[in-house]
């Protein structure tokens, strides 16, 4: 009797502990996570297929930036995996040579922009994964101008023009005649990349090149190592090149490119294009009053590119991010930065872990360096932007200005001499900042990074602060900030620089050789001196395998 | 000779040897035979992937499709529903040329024509399909045409795959409908990462593509007779996800031709870089052994600082830096692996010297450079010719890791690379074992025949050597 | 990776002048200077290559924001602006003092990062260094003393199989295996991420992860060392003096193992130092394919990415290793060869 009720009470338990098993497995509540993520861990993996494993198995929750199609299409149907697509900055190009003959005649780059046949490349290339771009501002930038009209793939159109203008086609060879010289087009070498470091852009000179020369246009693709392809392109000795540019929001690289000015040995101005009309607006749209001007400075610096064609814009590629959405929410899609970029401050404040304790973050490469006023890899800037704040932040889906450690701002003009005006910003600071070891953050951090810069020279910024005449620093929430020249780019560029604490700072000498993410911080334990006032402290690099960020407990803005 | 092959057709290990090397050499003088594609330049001849045919042997892949062209004809085309008006369609002479045609009947604004062909499709779902085309309009002023092409699905869902407005008359365009194809994918209302052909091709059955061809002219005008809209070589290729005998890789390159045409690489670069490697070290090695005093000294000092440089590492920086050729891989690894043989003669030519043969030849009078070639050279000749053979699969062996590193020539489909791009592009995480194995097996075998040829030669010849067994 | 090394008795890493039996110090005194001079030359040659490739690393620095000027300041950073012969000097002297520079794409000081992965290789090499000579040696005895048996035709067919097989393919094989099909070990890295916490914990995680890379070089390895010592064993046993030994009646293991055994242990000892170049050599096949951070891997990266201080420093110190293992090899075989000459054929006791 006794043994018949035990062994009922044995089963009753053993049944009650599997139900509870199954019904917690199946519905474990889902906490909506009510702070932001205690800490940031970012595994170092390198290898593409360790990284799809992890977070297919969710060693890791989120993976930015994927960029191969085998990839995407390993990820793009789990379950628990989302994608998120956003526009970028991202440019790739074909730079063509304007100096030399044949290339110098304009019919004959309008007639090899109309054999590009974008869509082709990007569906047998990409599968289909990247954004077919012919203007010469990305799509997602507030200055690209839809209006300007674009050479379309066409390949009889491409035949039409050339036989218009003379470079008739001479049966024997299958090549058009230069009008010229009255001689066949010589070989026009077009450098790529070489296979093994980037095959889809060699890939793709074959195509454009034997598109080309299905029309009597002798293009020859060429890949070639990246240093001597760069080399090439210093002295000026190429035809045709393909490379990428990141840009950014604001429109001035247009005068890094083609302004008359950068066509010099190591310059930017790589094809060559010396157009005086093109110049006068590049300047204007450089050194430009306010956003309004710009618009209209870039809308028509565009027109005569896209007309002139010294590059051939072939695609953008979008930036796509996979996040496990059973392990993290509250990231952000931004238009032009992508969920999971340094640059995206919402999903950096916003996200927020489901069911473990930290977030687990992809880092694809060694950092090496934290080390920002030299370092030149976007992993390392992946890892120190996410300590720092912006004075100013942009709307993830209108790009506009958003007030984030500047609570203001105003853009004047003085008079530097009298007679002639620049550029005067004020930027009035949010009070109650702190750096993570909990000294105030006022404008003097500001000021001594703009002269830190510049004292020092540091090339990588240089360029930020250099129409910098003088700062001042009427109270501790206030900077102005006094500029040689006018232009509304000062603004951002200024918000756009790193958080130089200058507690820290002022007592180092030699910015190259100071490691402030190996050293201590000298009152704070546990500290480095990487620090910032943004959400998340620095914590530890562990060469080869990860680095750690945890949650800044004194942040300013109220994550919740 | 007759004796030496007597002696070899005895051993074993030999004949084993031998038989795997006559396999390789006809992959690679036959490769031409053995397959119809070239190994990297014919590319998209599957869906990125695509398993080898024989896998249909599992129940899994037997309905997977093989890449087929539905190329249509005008003849395959039948008019469906109401025709606009008959004489719209011309079923053109020339077999690849649909043509439309507006005639002069009547008035009315917009004249439509529907054209429908049918296909079976039996397999599973393919990933991917192209649809190439040309259109060539020609429509004179107050006439402007339309053009739109639909696929419709056993289960009567229609898709709208493409669509296009002309006026006046243009050159011929090409068209091309990608089913990866973004723009397409937002048209159909699916996400950037849906497939467009998961939500096409839900079934087996009966598939039709609709042609609609639209002429519309002006109100109350008689309606134009002279517009024409052609259409040319129209082609529904639906990628396959079977294909050949070792499938494809990411690029849709067929896997098999790059192992056959890979044999003939490493044959090549195996045997010339031995022999080049086994030339110079005889050089070396008899002048060495010959001359002997301060010739020998150097000479065998530079084998020795050569030999001390760590092999492999100073073949990456060499090959890294000095660019990525086949010509530069067979002259590197010559360089570094003379040193073996360059001994090897050297000792032999220490007791040849002291022969009787050379003694009596140097009394007659002969030059040195006379006794080295005509008594020195040919006596070493079966100890060069096994130290060659056995140098073989060390060249080949050299030549796949660097390939395998990413330190080869990406132009050159060799085995190293095979597995290089395994490796960088997927095959591990799908665990494409028929891309990840045979290339490794292939080196494996090609060096264990030179190995086993090798070790016979040089016991048939070189008896001393047979010491140990 | 083929293991090139001939046994001592071909005479790989003796000199080829004989060693003439007087004066081991004089002997030791001339293979040092020799090595010194080896040294010399390979850096030499490290500086040439590197120097006169192609291609400028500033150039690649690529960043809209950067004028030529800045660009300019970069190069005299990297001291790229000096005429040949003074960067030659600099070179030269910043190698004695082990000082490498600055790797080109990091902007550390490259002995910094070699020093970061050198511990990592050494546990890796170590370990399979350790197993593989163990586990050989005893198989080798035990297929000398088993003549004709299975075990033996498996060691010597053994032997043959690891000339042929590529290294690189065997640990793909293995990696593929388990770490792809059946998920068990780890594909990458030294460790988990984050690294459990805890003594032990961390010690058996990083034992986890060297699993599948130590046993595939122990795998790759073993063969040779089996066959080594096997064959050693062989010629020891066919001394007279063991034959002597036998005849009088000695125990089987008796034989084996007090005279043979310690008889050849001078070779094998010879044959460590030759062995480890050839897996020093080897390591960045098995760092790359396994994520090891390890200097090989630092190797080839710097080589693919043009990053000349990090290669040059990475070479220089590899080829070090290998000098110095040589110079061992060397300094052993010195000491140990009059005796091996003695005991041949002497000895008719």
């Amino acid at each position: 009797m006794k043994k018949k009720g035990l062994l009922i009470t044995g089963i009753v338990i053993v049944v009650v502990i599997v139900a509870a098993a199954v019904f917690f497995a199946f519905f474990r509540p889902a906490g909506e996570a009510e702070t932001a993520a205690r800490e940031i861990l970012m595994p170092i993996i390198k290898d593409t297929e360790a990284q799809l494993i992890a977070i297919q198995r969710g060693d890791i929750h989120i993976y930015p930036g994927l960029a191969r199609a085998t990839d995407i299409n390993a990820l793009k149907d789990e379950e628990n995996i989302e994608i998120t697509m956003d526009l970028g900055f991202h440019m790739f190009y074909v730079g063509i040579n304007m100096r030399r003959d044949p290339l110098s005649a304009k019919i004959l780059r309008q007639a090899v922009a109309h054999m590009v046949n974008r869509e082709e490349i990007i569906n047998s290339l990409f599968e289909g994964y990247m954004l077919p771009l012919a203007h010469f501002v990305p799509q997602s930038s507030p200055y690209h101008d839809d209006t300007v009209p674009i050479f379309e793939y066409d390949p009889e159109q491409a035949q039409a023009i050339l036989d218009e203008a003379g470079f008739v086609m001479e049966e024997a060879t299958g090549i058009r005649i230069n009008p010229a010289t009255g001689e066949p087009l010589r070989e026009i070498i077009f450098m790529t990349p070489t296979y093994e470091v980037a095959p889809t852009s060699a890939e793709l000179g074959k195509i454009i090149a034997d598109a080309a020369q299905s029309i009597g246009i002798p293009i020859k693709n060429e890949p070639l190592d990246f240093p001597i392809m760069l080399d090439r392109l210093d002295i000026h000795d190429f035809d045709m090149y393909a490379l990428a540019w990141s840009l950014d929001r604001i429109p001035t690289f247009l005068y890094d490119f083609f302004h008359s000015s950068q066509d010099v040995e190591g310059g930017y101005n790589n094809p060559g294009i010396n157009i005086p009309e093109l110049d006068t607006l590049l300047e204007g749209l450089y050194y430009v009053p306010d956003e309004e001007t710009a618009r209209k400075y870039a809308s028509q610096a565009q027109q005569i590119l896209a007309d002139e064609l010294p590059y051939i814009p072939l695609y953008s590629r979008p930036y796509m991010d996979a996040f496990r959405t059973d392990k993290v929410t509250g990231y952000v899609s931004m238009l032009g930065y992508g969920a999971a970029q340094y640059r995206n401050n919402w999903t950096k404040i916003g996200l927020r872990p489901l069911a473990d304790e930290e977030v687990r973050w992809l880092l694809p490469e060694e950092p090496q360096s934290l080390n920002f006023f030299t370092n030149t890899s976007a992993y390392a800037a992946e890892v120190y932007h996410r300590p720092w704040d912006r004075l100013i932040e942009v709307d993830p889906e209108t790009m506009e200005n958003v007030p984030w450690l500047a609570t203001d701002w105003q853009v004047e003009t003085w008079e530097p001499e009298p007679g002639r005006e620049a550029t005067k910003i004020t930027y009035n600071l949010r009070e109650g900042v702190k750096w993570h070891d909990g000294v105030e953050f006022t404008a003097e951090d500001v000021e001594f990074a703009i002269h830190y810069i510049l004292d020092n020279n540091i090339p990588m910024h240089i360029s930020d602060v250099q129409d910098v005449v003088k700062t001042n620093v009427p109270d501790p929430y206030t900077l102005e900030v006094y500029f040689d020249k006018i232009s509304y780019w000062y603004l951002i560029k200024i918000s756009d620089l790193p958080q130089v604490p200058k507690h820290i700072y002022e007592n180092v000498d030699d910015y190259q050789q100071f490691q402030c993410w190996l050293e201590p911080h000298p009152e704070v334990e546990g500290l480095t001196q990487l620090i910032g006032t943004g959400p998340y402290v620095f914590d530890e690099y562990v060469p080869g395998e990860y680095v750690r960020l945890l949650r800044f407990e004194d942040y300013w803005y109220d994550q919740k | 000779m007759k004796e030496f092959w007597r002696r070899y057709r005895r051993s074993p290990q030999g004949m084993i040897g031998l038989f795997i090397f006559l396999f390789f050499l006809f992959l690679a003088v036959f490769s031409f035979l053995l397959t119809s594609y070239h190994p990297l330049r014919d590319r998209y001849l599957a869906d990125r992937m695509a398993r080898p045919v024989w896998m249909q042997i599992f129940p899994k892949y037997r309905d997977m499709p093989r890449t087929v062209d539905l190329m249509t004809t005008a003849r395959d085309w039948e008019i469906s529903g109401e025709p606009g008006i008959e004489a719209f369609l011309i079923k053109h002479e020339e077999a690849g040329v649909i043509t439309f045609l507006s005639a002069e009947k009547g008035r009315g604004e917009e004249k439509k024509l529907l054209l429908e062909q049918a296909f079976l499709y039996e397999q599973t779902p393919p990933r991917t399909f192209v649809l190439t085309m040309q259109v060539k309009p020609e429509l004179p002023e107050n006439l402007s045409g339309h053009l739109a092409l639909d696929i419709i699905n056993p289960a009567g869902e229609i898709f709208a795959l493409w669509s296009e407005e002309y006026t006046g008359a243009r050159a011929r365009r090409p068209v091309r409908i990608d089913s990866r194809d973004q723009a397409l994918k937002r048209r159909l209302q699916l996400s950037p990462f849906a497939e467009v052909t998961e939500e096409i091709f839900t079934g087996t059955g009966e598939y039709k593509l609709r042609l609609t061809a639209t002429f519309a002219g002006e109100e109350d005008l008689l309606f134009p007779q002279n517009g024409r809209l052609e259409i040319e070589n129209l082609n529904l290729r639906i990628l396959g996800r079977l294909h050949g005998v070792l499938g494809v890789d990411h690029l849709g390159t067929d896997l098999w031709s790059q192992l056959v045409y890979g044999a003939r690489i490493s044959l090549m670069i195996g045997i010339l870089s031995a022999f080049i490697a086994v030339v110079i070290g005889t050089g070396v090695g008899i002048l060495s052994g010959y001359t002997r005093g301060v010739v020998d000294e150097f000479l065998m000092r530079v084998a020795d600082v050569m030999l001390s440089i760590p092999t492999l590492p100073i073949l990456i920086i060499l090959a890294g830096l000095l660019g990525k050729s086949v010509w530069n891989i067979v002259i590197l690894v010559a360089v570094f692996t003379w040193m073996g043989p360059a001994r090897i003669v050297r000792s032999q030519t220490l007791s040849l010297k002291e022969r009787s043969f050379v003694e009596v030849a140097r009394a007659s009078g002969a030059g040195d450079i006379y006794i080295m070639l005509k008594h020195i050279l040919p006596n070493v000749l079966p100890l060069v010719f096994a130290s060659m053979v056995l140098l073989i699969p060390v060249a080949i062996i050299y030549e796949a890791t660097l390939s395998f590193l990413g330190l080869g020539d990406p132009m050159t489909a060799t085995w190293g690379r095979m597995l290089h791009n395994a490796r960088g592009f997927g095959a591990f995480t799908e665990l494409a074992w028929w891309w990840i194995l045979p290339p490794g097996l292939s080196i494996t075998f090609l060096s264990l025949s030179f190995v086993l040829i090798g070790n016979t030669v040089d016991d048939i010849l070189n008896p001393k050597h047979r010491e140990r067994s | 990776m083929t293991n090139a090394a001939a046994p001592p008795e071909a005479g790989a890493a003796a000199p080829i002048c004989e060693v003439k039996g007087l004066g081991y110090g004089n002997y030791i005194l001339r293979r040092t200077i020799y090595t010194i001079i080896v040294l010399f030359i390979i850096l030499s040659l490290n500086f040439v290559i590197f120097r006169l490739m192609p291609g400028d690393p500033v150039r690649s620095i690529l960043d809209p924001q950067m004028t030529p000027e800045a660009k300019l300041l970069l190069r005299k950073q990297f001291g790229l602006d000096e005429p040949l012969e003074k960067q030659y000097l600099l070179y030269m002297r910043s190698l004695l003092r082990f000082d490498f520079g600055y790797s080109f794409s990091t902007r550390m000081p490259v002995k910094q990062e070699i020093l970061d992965r050198l511990p990592n290789s050494v546990l890796l090499l170590g370990l399979a260094l350790l197993i593989t000579m163990s586990t050989g040696i005893v198989v080798g005895v035990f297929a000398a003393s088993r003549r004709g048996s299975f075990l033996e035709t498996l060691v010597t067919g053994s032997g043959l199989f690891a000339y042929a097989v590529p290294a690189f393919f065997l640990q793909l094989i293995l990696l593929l295996v388990f770490g792809y099909f059946l998920p068990i070990f780890p594909i990458r890295g030294t460790m988990s991420v984050p690294p459990p916490p805890g003594g032990l914990a961390l010690v058996l995680d990083r034992i986890y992860h060297l699993i599948l890379p130590v046993t595939s070089l122990v795998i790759i390895n073993i063969g040779y060392w089996a066959l080594y010592t096997r064959n050693a064993m062989l010629d020891a046993l066919s001394q007279d003096y063991i034959v002597t030994a036998k005849a009088k009646g000695l125990n089987r293991s008796q034989v084996l193992y007090r005279h043979a055994f310690r008889s050849i242990l001078p070779p094998i000892v010879t044959l460590i130092f030759l062995n480890l170049p050839t897996a020093i050599s080897g390591a960045v096949v098995t760092e790359t394919i396994f994520s090891w951070y390890g200097i090989g891997r630092y190797l080839l990266e710097a080589v693919l990415k043009q990053d000349y201080p990090a290669a040059q420093g990475a070479f220089y110190l590899i080829a070090l290793a290998v000098l110095i293992c040589n110079f061992m090899a060397d300094l052993t075989y010195g000491w140990v060869d009059p005796r091996i000459r003695v005991g041949r054929g002497g000895d008719r006791g």
